[in-house]
């Protein structure tokens, strides 16, 4: 029977393989790819059963636990890319494997909110305030993106930001810095140490301090990051990862000291960027006894993570919040501290893409 | 349950077709039915009640109709039936329209759904076909509980048709379903088919139709590539369902009428319906226009008919204004077809053309609001374009071509033809085309949390 229907057999031995698969191997309980937690095997109570988003539920288990399932995710992904696609789970494919946000839906008006809002914390506790924003790579790599692809116009959303508090000028200074090493990841949306370095200069003169070189930096370490968790092409190269670690600086994030300014065990998974001053709190400082006083008040998203070891060198104290997990009044927090100085920094992404500023106490 | 799910695919149709297959005649049936019962409450429970009660209600309605000797009495049998069906539809299906009509009326929003019964438009269709049959003595009527219960929820055809008559199944309903080796081949190589269409043709068509929507207001372009890109969706996500019904039925003993007949290689907008959802065309003929007297009253009440007909078609399709617009458009244009045309010179072409721009603009009707058609439809020809929309045109140039490709008669079957002359060939064409099915749909659920976006 099997010799005269080999399709019938084919077709049905794969599902039910993928269904044995299912049966023995259905404890996933976390995608790192995905970076989030896979559905487990829906509850079967008759409760359970009858109610109305049960099939829904069976679905996300059966979807999240598929067998190859990245896999099979990758040959979807191969199969887009073959078809001309240049836009594949919303990222952008460039040049030279070269990875861009889409990022068309960017808003000006949320920029302009943003920025006001850190004009008021700055009245509000005042110390000046300066926003290093981060451009987006397609900003900085023009020549590497497709011709007309969804991606925002960076300088309209940085002239945007100048409108309504002080910008440190960091476009141009980006652009002129290109060079063989790349100051973004390929295949992440955040910028290298490299390209960190640029904005640490931008800031530094700013703030009136005067640059220290690179010293003693880690890695690199090869990396794929959130564009590719997004886009895992199969052909895709990976990025190096490095990171810099100045002597006799401790970190204390959420009021637990950490031990040293990196996650030693999270620069083993994927997502290695995530590992830099233990990823993203509410409310942190970094120490640094070398400096017998100052203090700088950062107001940041994850940009600021591979940024903020080399500021540290320069202020006894570095006390940061993330808009975004912060509860409480901002500008109370720098009197608080007796920060000197508001330096915020922000990717343009999350300024033009988010109120969290605007939405601050 | 949708068949392009993975629920479907790997849980419920590998073991559904295996079980079916090895058991005997008198269980065969039983089986099909609870399967089919399963896969109806697997999408919503709370709907099992009515799918007992309007099968219980066509069934002794069936029967009576044939036993009761009196016309009056086969008559009443018959509206109690229709009226069962005709009513679970207008309550699950339009009372919210209903509703707004009178200002939504708060004595009417407690029976408004949020979910519709899985396949109510179909199998209520069925069932009044169904009964019309037994009363007009076309057929017998069903006296088996579970051979009935299988012809009206059967799940090959529950979600998406075809419109199955009684018919053209109680033959293989009574008898042993052993499919041979060639109706398990070409069953699986067209459930294949039908999914691929689905999952790797209309879902990313749809996708351009999502983006092209709201950029077609002031851009010519865009809104051609939202008319074109939905035209395809609509197309392959319908025939993938009807040809996945077909593909399962096959497998299980049964054989399914044609859906669609290449649509898009119509002469005309009267041939387009010709081949279009032929069943449901051929339920509003049979049961809707001929009972009003068809075409044998005179013109005047034939166009009456024709534009009852169509506005109920079109009403059918959803329960909105734009959804018995899309009917009247239809009553209009296969108006002009059949009056208009045959006086014009050059008809054929002229036909073909207008069939196209009036398949074209339907469908735009159809996928907008009622407020939103006429700056789509003037859209068209405002000849106002933006640049970023040629970025779409090159991003999905090649699937649509891919689309339009398998629109064309001569490809399909060319390419038929050559799968069923080489076992190998089909096999890996088959075989690829499920894996990549299975990549898509793995990849339609793969959702990366990107809080560390920032």
């Amino acid at each position: 029977m099997i010799k005269k229907a080999p399709l019938f057999w084919g077709v049905l031995g794969v599902l039910l393989l993928l269904l044995a698969g299912q049966g023995f191997f259905h404890g996933r309980q976390f995608s790192e790819m995905e970076n989030r937690v896979l559905s487990g095997p829906p509850d079967i109570s008759l409760s359970a059963v009858t109610s109305d988003r049960w099939g829904d539920r069976f679905e996300s288990f059966a979807a999240d636990q598929l067998p190859f399932r990245d896999g099979f995710v990758s040959l979807y992904t191969a199969l887009e890319a073959a078809e001309g696609h240049r836009l594949v789970g919303g990222v952008v494919l460039g040049k030279d494997g070269r990875m861009f946000d889409r990022t068309d839906a960017y808003s000006k008006s949320n920029v302009l909110l943003n920025a006001k809002a850190l004009e008021t914390i700055s009245r509000d506790a005042g110390v000046p305030v300066y926003l290093l924003a981060v451009p987006t790579a397609a900003a900085v790599y023009p020549e590497a993106v497709p011709a007309l692809s969804p991606v925002a116009d960076d300088e309209a959303l940085l002239n945007a930001a100048a409108e309504n508090t002080r910008l440190v000028p960091l476009l141009d200074a980006l652009r002129e810095a290109k060079g063989d090493a790349p100051l973004f990841y390929l295949t992440d949306h955040h910028w290298t140490l490299d390209g960190a370095y640029v904005g640490y200069q931008a800031a530094c003169e700013a703030l009136g301090l005067m640059p220290l070189p690179l010293e003693n930096t880690e890695g690199p370490l090869p990396f794929y990051g959130s564009f590719y968790s997004r886009c895992p092409l199969l052909w895709q190269k990976a990025d190096d990862f490095s990171w810099m670690l100045p002597e006799g600086v401790r970190l204390i994030a959420e009021e637990e000291e950490k031990e040293g300014l990196v996650d030693r065990e999270g620069l083993k998974l994927r997502d290695r960027y995530a590992a830099l001053l233990y990823g993203n709190h509410g409310t942190m400082e970094m120490i640094n006894d070398a400096v017998a006083e100052g203090t700088l008040f950062v107001i940041k998203d994850s940009y600021a993570n591979i940024l903020l070891p080399l500021l540290a060198r320069h202020y006894h104290r570095v006390v940061a919040i993330d808009p975004r997990y912060f509860s409480g009044s901002a500008a109370e927090a720098v009197i608080n501290c007796k920060g000197e100085a508001i330096l915020c920094i922000s990717g343009i992404s999350s300024l033009a893409s988010s109120r969290a500023l605007a939405l601050l106490d | 349950m949708l068949f392009s799910s993975l629920s479907f695919l790997l849980y419920f149709l590998p073991p559904v077709l295996l079980i079916h297959y090895f058991l005997p005649k008198k269980a065969q049936n039983i089986f099909l039915f609870f399967a089919s019962l399963l896969f109806y409450a697997w999408g919503d429970a709370k709907y099992v009640p009515l799918f007992f009660a309007l099968l219980a209600v066509d069934w002794l309605c069936g029967m009576g109709i044939e036993k009761t000797e009196k016309p009056w009495g086969r008559k009443a049998l018959l509206i109690v039936g229709v009226v069962a069906n005709m009513g679970a539809l207008a309550l699950y299906k339009y009372m919210g329209f209903f509703s707004g009509l009178l200002g939504n009326s708060q004595a009417l929003s407690w029976l408004i759904v949020d979910r519709l019964p899985l396949g109510i438009s179909f199998f209520t269709f069925q069932a009044t076909g169904y009964l019309v049959d037994v009363y007009r003595k076309q057929t017998k009527s069903e006296r088996n509980l579970f051979a009935f219960g299988t012809f009206i929820f059967m799940f090959p055809q529950l979600i998406a048709g075809p419109i199955v008559r009684y018919s053209d199944l109680s033959k293989a309903l009574h008898e042993k379903r052993r499919p041979g080796a060639r109706a398990l081949e070409t069953g699986m190589a067209l459930f294949v088919g039908g999914l691929s269409a689905k999952v790797l043709l209309a879902n990313p068509l749809g996708a351009l139709a999502q983006e092209m929507k709201p950029l077609m207001q002031g851009d010519t372009l865009a809104a051609w590539l939202y008319m074109l890109s939905y035209s395809f969706q609509i197309y392959f996500d319908f025939m993938g369902y009807s040809v996945m019904a077909v593909g399962m039925g096959r497998m299980l003993g049964f054989t399914f009428p044609r859906n669609f007949n290449h649509p898009y290689a119509a002469s005309s907008v009267t041939d387009f319906w010709r081949r279009w959802h032929m069943t449901l065309s051929g339920w509003f003929r049979d049961y809707v226009y001929i009972p009003l007297g068809g075409s044998r009253k005179g013109t005047a009440r034939t166009v009456l008919n024709l534009f009852i007909v169509w506005s109920l078609t079109g009403f059918w399709h959803g329960a909105d204004w734009n959804f018995i617009l899309w009917g009247v458009w239809y009553f209009a244009m296969l108006m002009a077809d059949k009056y208009l045309f045959p006086r014009v010179k050059g008809e054929k072409l002229l036909r073909r053309a207008w069939g196209y721009l009036s398949i074209g603009i339907g469908w735009i009707i159809f996928s907008c609001n009622i407020g939103e058609i006429l700056p789509a439809l003037s859209s068209l020809v405002s000849f106002r374009f933006q640049a970023q929309t040629l970025f779409w045109l090159r991003e999905y140039a090649l699937v649509m071509l891919a689309a339009a490709a398998c629109c064309v008669p001569w490809i399909i079957e060319k390419g038929k033809a050559m799968l069923l002359r080489h076992g190998a060939l089909r096999f890996i064409t088959v075989m690829g085309a499920l894996l990549l099915c299975l990549a898509a749909l793995a990849k339609s659920t793969y959702n990366p949390f990107l809080y560390f976006h920032f």
